[in-house]
């Protein structure tokens, strides 16, 4: 019953959100509506399971004092501290915005401007004349950062505007369309192969059986 | 009223006939009929060198499986993968970090490692502090793998699964420490970064057909067999259809969404 329990519940609540996605009766979406309010439910649980990993584990670090504890104490300050803001004066109070949006808002958009010297190396690193592949790599992509950074246009003219565009309308959007079709179907395979039992990687088994 | 919701017919019917395209394959092969060969996937084949260049150098491997949550399909390829990773690096007495942004998937891919080292005989050689939540926020799991990568001597860095505007991020610093990195993903947007900045990208669809490729399993070779038909279906329909509207007829295009 260990497993096949699992794969029946999988089974029965799978075959639901897929039917009442397409049949019309209300009864299923219904259901579905339900089904999705549980998963939330207990989604938001499992949250005291991520908390508890954290303690454990930056826990062991403040206690044994390893390499970077102090690191592992300010995580604490900071995760204990936004729980108990929120519990105390709630999500919507001026403090708990406050702590957010000058902690967690500066600290996400600095992760985010870091990409942009991470474009730059990656694109020194990738962009060389290796093969015949990578030698068409590095002429589009010149001509598509030429045309779209205002510069390119004023020096080289606007033929470059217009390469760019074609580059990324034709053979750029023919490209992401063909491995999107394929992605797809293979999403609704794999979610098949859940659905039958035939996929048990998230058991903890191998698929086939 | 119909049954079906209007202007999901012929979709509900397509996906149906994929499904029973995917159920007959696996009959076919539970039967014991030959299925054909896979092509060689590289990202796939270096699993292993990967895992093993990490044993050589004394090192760590790091799988992170995205960022998407368990209801994506993405994330479910990544266990397959994942339980192939835990399984080498259990028999190599390779150290594993695996990461997770997503509470849920963290708790199945801690089950997903600990399984892999009991099937592999390896069961006290289990770390469950090497599995970890790191943070439900998009840049707070990102800066944690970053910190990761560069203190625990990470040599294999392996992320399948859904990525967003983070993969660059961990590609970037994955290969500034020196890390041999396979990555997939069948976001669209991110393909380019992990092309450019990895050493192996598996494209879209191939993710999917992991669990079958490392396996050799006939019953999972008959599903990939049904994509493949599904993609021929598909381009069928996308030739037709782009004949048919070039000629100015929009038959097709009706039809399917009826």
């Amino acid at each position: 019953m260990r497993k096949e329990l699992p794969l029946a519940i999988t089974f029965v609540v799978g075959l639901i959100v897929v039917l009442a996605n397409f049949l019309a009766p209300q009864t299923f979406v219904k259901i579905n509506n339900e089904v999705r309010t549980w998963f939330q439910l207990v989604s938001s649980l499992f949250c005291a399971l991520g908390v508890a990993n954290l303690t454990r584990i930056h826990g062991k670090k403040v206690s044994q004092q390893s390499e970077g504890w102090i690191f592992s104490v300010i995580m604490f300050i900071a995760m204990f501290g936004f729980m108990i803001t929120a519990l105390s004066v709630g999500q919507q109070s001026a403090l708990y915005n406050n702590l957010y949006n000058n902690t967690i808002v500066p600290l996400n958009a600095t992760m985010y401007s870091i990409l942009m010297f991470y474009i730059a190396s990656a694109a020194y690193r990738a962009f060389r004349v290796r093969s015949m592949e990578a030698t068409l790599l590095l002429i589009a992509a010149a001509i598509v950062m030429l045309g779209k950074a205002p510069i390119g246009e004023v020096v080289l003219g606007k033929w470059v505007a217009t390469w760019t565009n074609w580059i990324l309308a034709v053979p750029n959007t023919a490209g992401m369309r063909g491995i999107q079709l394929g992605a797809t179907l293979g999403g609704i395979a794999m979610a098949l192969r859940v659905l039958l039992g035939i996929e048990r990687a998230h058991f903890g088994g191998v698929g086939g059986e | 009223m119909g049954l079906i919701k209007p202007g999901l017919i012929a979709t509900f019917l397509l996906e149906l006939a994929f499904g029973v395209a995917i159920v007959v394959l696996i009959s076919r092969a539970r039967t014991g009929r030959k299925v054909p060969a896979i092509r060689k996937v590289a990202g796939l084949d270096a699993l292993d060198e990967a895992i093993g260049r990490a044993t050589e150098m004394g090192a760590t491997v790091h799988f992170s499986p995205g960022i998407g949550d368990v209801s994506n399909a993405q994330t479910l390829a990544a266990f397959a993968i994942l339980t192939h990773v835990a399984k080498m690096c259990a028999k190599y007495d390779t150290r594993l970090i695996q990461t997770n942004r997503n509470n849920v998937v963290y708790s199945i891919t801690e089950e997903v490692v600990k399984q892999a080292y009991v099937d592999s005989g390896k069961a006290d050689a289990f770390n469950p502090d090497d599995v970890r939540f790191i943070s439900e926020d998009q840049f707070g799991y990102a800066s944690g793998v970053c910190g990761i990568m560069n203190r625990e001597k990470v040599r294999a860095n392996i992320l399948i699964g859904a990525f967003w505007a983070e993969s660059l991020i961990f590609a970037e610093v994955g290969a500034q420490v020196g890390s041999i990195q396979i990555a997939g993903t069948a976001n669209t947007h991110q393909i380019p970064f992990f092309i450019a900045a990895c050493d192996y990208a598996l494209l879209g669809e191939e993710i999917y057909a992991a669990s079958a490729y490392l396996s050799r399993e006939p019953v999972l070779i008959g599903c990939l067999i049904a994509q493949d038909w599904g993609k021929m279906i598909g381009v069928i329909l996308i030739l037709v259809g782009a004949i048919s509207v070039t000629a100015g007829s929009t038959w097709l295009n009706t039809l399917l969404n009826k």
